[in-house]
């Protein structure tokens, strides 16, 4: 992400304007591909700044941000030989000449050392300190084009100004169930909490939340900044979106806006798109095998509190109208089960069912719970790959008759 | 009976508070849980036990310690006071003692007293080895680290500002007592995490110069707790510190640079006037700034600027003075000090002397300061990272070939050389480009106190 020096905004009556790029300027195009040209050379950072330094690159006022955003994306590769034996070396000879021969000037004392040496002074001083950072090659790892390398810099911009973000409050259009999971998940993981509206997450309706720290209850400060920037890039895989971060910057308040018609460009990777292909067989046995029942993918959404989410997969309708909810637990989604169980334990989330991979439930702290959970052994079930039909249609069918 | 619980970085209540602790938790719509923030751990219970409150603690996760002193400690006065003081104050609270005065040792004595899991951040690699090294060999245990890619947790652990603010909402609950070595930096808004994350009930911050040119004091004091006790620089040398002596040598620009300085100065000045900024303080220098980038003269005046403090800070005359004073203090142990990396760069590569900046492997830094303790090296070329807490007692003789007008940075500086050795007279050179900004620079920072009473200014 771009540091606080490379930011490019405006304010304007307390609202921030960033200074995006556009993705098609011709000629910021031809700059990030000479830029992708330097980079990909080999070559060390010092003479990349020469050579962009020569070819006027370096006066234009983004290649700074853009520089930065190349270099966040390079290793460093080593130096040749052994600079370190070689620089102990010269130190310890240079000063034994110090300490015991009077020397009238520099130009003496380094044309000793290089007597001494046997090497010109000019070839001393630059092996000397020839494995610095901007002595060793630079090493690009990853390989995008021009657009992809100016979608990357508009999402940094973002993320070096929500650094400064004292609050989120974001706006999301309706998602899959595997994308609420995703954006969900990486909330957690980044360690934000959420405050949710009251009400049913509706699919057709857009779903309004607050994004903050856990200490932000008390401390109203950019604590938090940090996470809600690393989070950022999981908001652009969501397809409609609209975000306001309330920023501290200059010492004084101030709001970003965005919102996803803006075309900004994730470059984290897209977890949500896999659907088991044993999805379609399971609906259509089960509809065969219980009429009574309308079967179809979950928009539900229910905040449990102590920061756990249930996100069905599926709702189950009866014919008079009861609903119920199934979520199934894989062995890539097993983190939460027994804190699903728990809090599907007090009671609150009647319309609840839960099946575990068999993989997760031979996990000993999962196998502990569904062996002593008797809420599970009337709600629950563990499933090899996919849950089969009849398995769920005779749950519901002991629930109805319970 | 109530539970209370860690969680990043907070506590929870598993149910609604009882009325005695009302004040201390806020209901948390987000999970729906009492929350309240891990800092206040402390004053939780204290309340607690005197309301007579059943509170059951799952929140503590840290040790009661049996240490023993391997190596015993005959505290100097000031150290003891120190200690009765940081006591009196209900074993919390900051202590700003002048480098050299030791404040270590300090810290050492209240571990003893304290005996619970410690975690004793510091802000650079080299004082992190610089505490191992100390915490082993006063209580001859293996010691945690945290931070340059170690990751090991132990009942005494040395951590980084960097490492322990990414960490502390895991392990805010894993010590009793939080040691902030160099706490001015506490109240930076990333650092305050460290303390508000952490339930420690014992804390004890660590300063040579808690001046922060934003007023941070306050804040760092309701982190850590008052400032409970503090002695300067005047008041220890002879007997605490060595005693030093501050000379400043004047050198006079190339004809070239003075020409190229004074046409890059006037072209900032006239940028100031047009614009009436007064640089006197912080706001002139923001709108300075702010003025700088919205225009294409803005941001030339913004050039001249950087060139002209770089005419200044590296003129050539400079490597002449540093030369005669190296030669005339051969056999001294000498710390060099820049402004800059490129500047401290050039001087190692000019004269053939050893250069420890941030970009100096860790190893090869270690190599280098145990070189320069054990006076294998003579001579030491830095920028800012030594500035701070680094122990190097040998050091006689520092120089300041460029720095900020910020007082603290010299304090810092002129703090490396005082470590107290028998017979031992530090002095600091300060060498200063004659007829430019940085005479002015030089006068700012001579403002405190420790400048005031030597007798070679």
């Amino acid at each position: 992400m771009l540091t606080k020096d490379l930011l490019r905004y405006r304010i304007r009556t307390e609202k921030v304007y960033p200074g995006f790029v556009d993705v098609s300027d011709v000629a910021l195009l031809a700059l990030v591909e000479s830029m992708h040209t330097l980079f990909s050379a080999g070559t060390t950072e010092q003479e990349l700044q020469d050579t962009a330094c020569q070819l006027g690159l370096d006066v234009h006022p983004l290649y700074a941000g853009i520089k930065k955003i190349f270099l966040d994306q390079c290793d460093l590769g080593e130096s040749q030989g052994e600079v370190e034996i070689q620089r102990w070396k010269i130190i310890e000879e240079a000063q034994h000449l110090r300490q015991d021969t009077l020397l009238s000037s520099i130009a003496q004392y380094q044309e000793q050392v290089s007597h001494l040496l046997q090497k010109p002074t000019s070839q001393l001083q630059m092996e000397l300190y020839q494995d610095l950072p901007q002595y060793r090659p630079l090493l690009l790892q990853a390989q995008h084009t021009a657009s992809d390398w100016l979608h990357r810099y508009n999402c940094a911009l973002i993320q070096g100004l929500l650094i400064h973000a004292k609050k989120v409050h974001l706006e999301v259009g309706p998602l899959s169930v595997a994308q609420r999971r995703e954006l969900l998940r990486s909330l957690k993981f980044h360690r934000l909490l959420v405050s949710f509206p009251e009400g049913e997450w509706k699919s057709d309706a857009p779903y309004a939340m607050e994004i903050s720290g856990p200490l932000d209850l008390f401390e109203k400060t950019t604590l938090y900044g940090m996470n809600l920037a690393a989070f950022f890039p999981r908001v652009l895989h969501v397809p409609i979106w609209k975000l306001q971060a309330e920023l501290v910057l200059k010492k004084k308040p101030c709001l970003l806006s965005l919102t996803h018609q803006q075309g900004l460009r994730s470059h984290y990777t897209v977890r949500d798109h896999y659907v088991p292909e044993a999805l379609p067989q399971f609906t259509q046995t089960f509809q065969e095998i219980c009429p009574d029942w309308q079967v179809q993918a979950a928009s539900a959404f229910f905040p449990m509190g102590k920061n756990t989410y249930c996100c069905p997969d599926f709702v189950f309708e009866h014919t008079t109208g009861q609903k119920v909810y199934l979520e199934l637990f894989h062995r890539w989604h097993s983190s939460q089960a027994v804190s699903r169980i728990e809090a599907a334990e007090t009671g609150k989330y009647p319309g609840i069912l839960l099946g575990i991979c068999k993989s997760i439930a031979k996990q000993k702290s999962i196998q502990d719970k569904l062996e002593k959970s008797q809420w599970f052994q009337q709600n629950g079930f563990v499933f090899t790959e996919f849950p089969r039909a009849k398995v769920v249609s005779s749950l519901l069918e002991t629930r109805n008759t319970r | 009976m109530s539970i209370i619980l860690f969680s990043q970085g907070t506590l929870l209540l598993n149910e609604e508070p009882p009325r005695a602790l009302e004040a201390f938790f806020s209901y948390d719509a987000r999970t729906r849980q009492w929350r309240a923030p891990a800092h206040a751990y402390r004053d939780i219970f204290l309340t607690a036990r005197e309301a007579g409150v059943a509170l059951s603690d799952e929140a503590k996760a840290y040790e009661t310690l049996s240490l023993t002193l391997q190596t015993p400690i005959v505290p100097r006065p000031h150290q003891a006071a120190a200690l009765q003081a940081w006591c009196h104050a209900l074993q919390k609270g900051v202590v700003a003692l002048p480098t050299g005065a030791g404040k270590t040792i300090l810290a050492i004595m209240v571990i003893a007293k304290v005996q619970r899991a410690t975690l004793v951040v510091v802000p650079t690699l080299d004082l992190v080895q610089q505490w191992r090294t100390v915490l082993e060999k006063f209580f001859g245990q293996e010691i945690g680290v945290l931070g340059g890619g170690e990751r090991k947790m132990a009942p005494l652990t040395v951590a980084t500002y960097d490492t322990a603010k990414l960490m502390v909402e895991h392990m805010g609950n894993r010590f009793g007592l939080l040691i902030v070595d160099e706490c001015h930096h506490l109240p930076a808004p990333f650092y305050q995490l460290i303390a508000l994350a952490s339930i420690a009930p014992f804390r004890l911050g660590l300063s040579a110069t808690l001046e922060r040119s934003d007023g941070g004091e306050e804040r760092l004091f309701e982190l850590m707790g008052e400032l409970v006790y503090e002695a300067h620089i005047g008041d220890m040398v002879d007997h605490v510190l060595a005693p030093y002596d501050v000379v400043q040598i004047e050198v006079t620009l190339q004809e070239s640079e003075r020409q190229a300085y004074q046409q890059a100065r006037n072209l900032y000045v006239q940028f100031l006037r047009k614009h009436g900024i007064q640089m006197g303080g912080p706001e002139g220098w923001k709108r300075f700034i702010i003025l700088a980038s919205r225009s294409e003269e803005g941001r030339t005046a913004f050039k001249a600027y950087r060139e002209q403090k770089h005419i200044a800070q590296a003129a050539h005359a400079k490597m002449n003075a540093i030369w005669d004073i190296l030669s005339t203090h051969a056999t001294e142990s000498t710390l060099i000090f820049t402004d800059d990396n490129l500047t401290a760069y050039r001087i190692g590569c000019e004269l053939f002397l050893p250069v420890l900046t941030h970009k100096t492997k860790p190893q090869e830094r270690k190599h280098m300061l145990d070189a320069f303790r054990s006076g294998v090296l003579k001579v030491l070329v830095t920028s800012k990272v030594l500035n701070e807490g680094v122990d190097v007692p040998q050091a006689q003789v520092g120089v300041v070939v460029s720095g900020s007008g910020v007082i603290r940075e010299h304090v810092q500086r002129l703090g490396r050389i005082l470590r107290h050795q028998p017979g031992k007279r530090a002095v600091l050179y300060e060498v200063v480009s004659k007829d430019t900004n940085e005479q002015f620079v030089n006068q700012r920072r001579r403002q405190h106190n420790a400048y005031q009473r030597s007798p070679s200014i």
